[in-house]
C-alpha cells in the first residue's frame, strides 16, 4: 500500500505529421491515499491512457512528477502492475504460465508456484491452468489479466478501462467480482474508465476529468457502504444522485467538446 | 416477482447443457480411427494394379523404356539397395540438402530479426531483399559453377540461396507484426531487451520462422537436383540422368522414388514441427 502523488504533471507530445503539439494532461495534481479504490472517468481523448503510462513510467512528463510512496518514479518498477483492456495475454502460453510472468520477468521463481496456486484460487481460474488464452471467454481472460497482474504483489494496481472489451451482462458481473477480490487483497487501486456504472460501483473516490486537455475537473466521494456487490446498489438512491452528478458534469465536458471541434 | 413485467410462459423440460456422446459401436470406432488411411490405400492399390495390369503385360500400351511396371521398378529399386548404389546417391544428394538447408535457416532466421527489428537497416536493404527474392535463383547456377566449380560448393551455395530469402522474409515479417500491447505488456513488468526478445519476439515468430523452413524445403529440394543435373558425378539427380541415357527407366524411377520419400520425410517433419508451434497462431485469430 502506497500513496500516489502527482504533482503539476502536464504531458506534451510533439505530432510530427501534423506539425502540432498535442497537450494530453495539463497541470494535473492529485494524491491518491494508500489503500484506496479511486477511480478515474473522463470522456474519450481526456488523456486516460496517457495518465496510465505516465504512472507506470512509459512516458516521461513534460512538466511535473509523479511520486509513488514519495519516491519519483523513474521507470517501470516491481511495485506498480497494470490490466490492460485488451488483455496483453501472451497467447501461446496456457493461464498458468501467463499468471507466472511477470514473476518470471522479475526473477522471483522463489516460491512462485505457492503464490501462483494463491491467485489462481482467488480469481476463480481453478481447472482452467492449462488452457491457452484463446479458449478462454473474454471475463475469463481478464481474471488472468489481474491474476498475473496481483501475483507480482504491487503496492499500486493500475487497470485500465479492463471491462472495456467485454459485453454488457459480463462487465456486471466481472465488476462486482473485481470489488470482491481486490477488497480482500490490500494494495492502492487506480481504475480507470469511461463507464459511470463502473465507476459508482468500485470507487472509493472518483476523479471526473475534463475533456482535454486533461485536468482534474472534480473529486466525488462516494458513501455508498462496501461491500457493494451484496446489496443491489443501482436502486439505491444514493447510487442513483451520485450517478447523475458525474453524467451532468460529464454532458458539460462532452458539449464543451463539441462546440470546440464544431468551431474549427 | 419482478415489477414492469410478466411472466408469460416457463421453460419446462430442459435438458442438461451437456451430455456424453453414446459410445460408437466398434464398427464406427475403427472406421473413424482408419478410414481414411484405408481408403488411401486401397484407392493406391487400385491405381498400381491397373499400372501394373497394362504395362506388365506383354503388349503394353506405352513403351517400358518411358513407362515400365510398377513390379520391374520394384525389382530396380531392391538391385540397387543390394548394390549400395541408392545409398550412394542419396546420401550425396541428402547431405548436400541438409548442409545448405541448415545454413539457409540459420542465416534466413538471423538476418530476418536483424532487419525486422532495426528500421534502418531494414530500409536500407529492402530493395536487395526484394531483388534476392524475385530473382530465379536457378539462373545463377551457371554462375556459381564458374565461381565454385563442379565440386559440392556449387551445390550448396544454390541449396543456401534458395532456401534463404523465404525463411529470412517471412521471420522479417513475424517480427514486423508483433503486438506492441504484448511487448508493452512485458516492459511494464521490467523486461530487459534481452528478455523481451527471448520471452515476446522469439515465441511470436516460431510460426513466421515454420511458414519460411516450408517454403524453403520444397525450393531447396529442387536445387539440389538441378545442380546435380548440371554438372555432377554423384546424386539421386544424376542417377535419374544416367539410367535414363542407358535406357534404363525402371533405374530412373528408382531415383524419383527415392526423393519423393525424402521430400515426404522432410514434409512430414515439417509438419509435425509447425504443428506445434501453430496451434496457438490458428486458433488465437479471434
Amino acid at each position: 500500500m502506497l500513496e500516489v502523488t502527482i504533482e503539476h504533471l502536464t504531458v506534451e507530445y510533439e505530432l510530427l505529421r501534423e506539425k502540432e503539439i498535442l497537450v494530453a494532461l495539463w497541470d494535473l495534481n492529485l494524491r491518491v491515499l494508500p489503500g484506496e479504490f479511486f477511480v478515474i472517468v473522463g470522456p474519450s481523448g481526456c488523456g486516460k491512457t496517457t495518465f496510465i503510462n505516465t504512472i507506470v513510467g512509459l512516458v516521461k512528463p513534460t512538466n511535473g512528477r509523479v511520486l509513488i510512496g514519495g519516491k519519483p518514479v523513474m521507470g517501470p518498477g516491481p511495485d506498480r502492475a497494470v490490466v490492460f483492456q485488451d488483455y496483453a495475454l501472451m497467447p501461446w502460453r496456457t493461464v498458468e504460465s501467463n499468471i507466472k510472468f511477470g514473476l518470471e520477468l522479475q526473477g522471483r521463481l522463489k516460491g512462485a508456484n505457492k503464490i501462483i496456486k494463491e491467485v489462481i484460487s482467488l480469481v476463480g481460474l481453478n481447472g482452467f491452468e492449462e488452457c491457452l488464452p484463446h479458449e478462454l471467454s473474454g471475463g475469463m481472460r481478464q481474471r488472468v489479466g489481474l491474476a498475473r497482474a496481483l501475483a507480482t504483489e504491487p503496492k499500486v494496481l493500475l487497470l485500465d478501462e479492463p471491462f472495456g472489451a467485454l459485453d454488457a451482462m459480463t462487465r456486471e458481473m466481472m465488476q462486482s467480482e473485481f470489488e470482491k477480490i481486490l477488497l480482500r487483497t490490500s494494495q492502492t487501486v487506480i481504475f480507470i474508465t469511461h463507464s459511470i456504472d463502473e465507476a459508482v460501483t468500485l470507487g472509493d473516490r472518483i476523479a471526473v476529468m475534463t475533456a482535454g486537455p486533461g485536468q482534474v475537473k472534480v473529486i466525488l466521494n462516494n458513501q455508498i457502504p462496501r461491500p457493494r456487490y451484496e446489496i443491489d446498489i443501482r436502486n439505491k438512491k444514493i447510487y442513483n444522485d451520485l450517478r447523475d452528478e458525474i453524467w451532468q458534469l460529464l454532458k458539460d465536458e462532452q458539449e464543451a467538446q463539441m462546440s470546440i471541434s464544431t468551431f474549427e | 416477482m419482478q415489477k414492469g413485467a410478466s411472466v408469460t410462459d416457463t421453460a419446462t423440460g430442459v435438458p442438461p447443457l451437456e451430455r456424453p456422446l453414446p459410445v460408437p459401436t466398434p464398427l464406427q470406432a475403427f472406421w473413424g480411427r482408419f478410414g481414411p488411411t484405408l481408403i488411401t490405400v486401397i484407392n493406391l492399390s487400385i491405381f498400381v494394379n491397373m499400372w501394373q495390369i497394362v504395362q506388365g503385360s506383354s503388349d503394353p500400351l506405352v513403351n517400358t523404356r518411358w513407362i515400365p511396371a510398377p513390379l520391374d521398378i520394384v525389382d530396380a529399386i531392391i538391385l540397387n539397395i543390394k548394390n549400395g548404389e541408392l545409398i550412394k546417391h542419396a546420401s550425396f544428394s541428402g547431405t548436400n540438402y541438409l548442409i545448405g538447408m541448415a545454413i539457409a535457416i540459420v542465416a534466413g532466421i538471423i538476418l530476418g530479426i536483424l532487419l525486422g527489428l532495426n528500421p534502418i537497416v531494414r530500409s536500407v536493404s529492402q530493395a536487395y531483399t526484394w531483388v534476392g527474392f524475385c530473382t530465379p535463383t536457378v539462373a545463377l547456377l551457371p554462375i556459381l559453377i564458374i565461381l565454385f566449380g563442379l565440386g559440392v560448393i556449387s551445390k550448396i551455395f544454390l541449396v543456401v540461396l534458395m532456401g534463404f530469402f523465404p525463411i529470412m522474409i517471412n521471420v522479417l515479417n513475424g517480427v514486423a507484426t508483433i503486438d506492441p500491447v504484448l511487448m508493452k505488456a512485458a516492459r511494464l513488468f521490467g523486461a530487459n531487451r534481452g528478455q523481451l526478445f527471448r520471452k515476446i519476439t522469439l515465441p511470436y515468430i516460431l510460426p513466421w520462422i515454420m511458414i519460411g523452413i516450408r517454403i524453403a524445403a520444397e525450393r531447396s529440394l529442387g536445387g539440389v537436383i538441378i545442380a546435380e543435373i548440371f554438372g555432377s558425378s554423384r546424386g539421386l539427380a544424376y542417377m535419374i540422368a544416367q539410367e535414363t541415357d542407358k535406357f534404363n527407366s525402371a533405374g530412373s524411377y528408382t531415383a524419383i522414388a527415392a526423393l519423393m520419400a525424402f521430400s515426404l520425410i522432410v514434409l512430414y517433419g515439417v509438419d509435425r514441427v509447425e504443428q506445434k508451434t501453430l496451434s496457438w497462431r490458428e486458433a488465437s485469430k479471434y
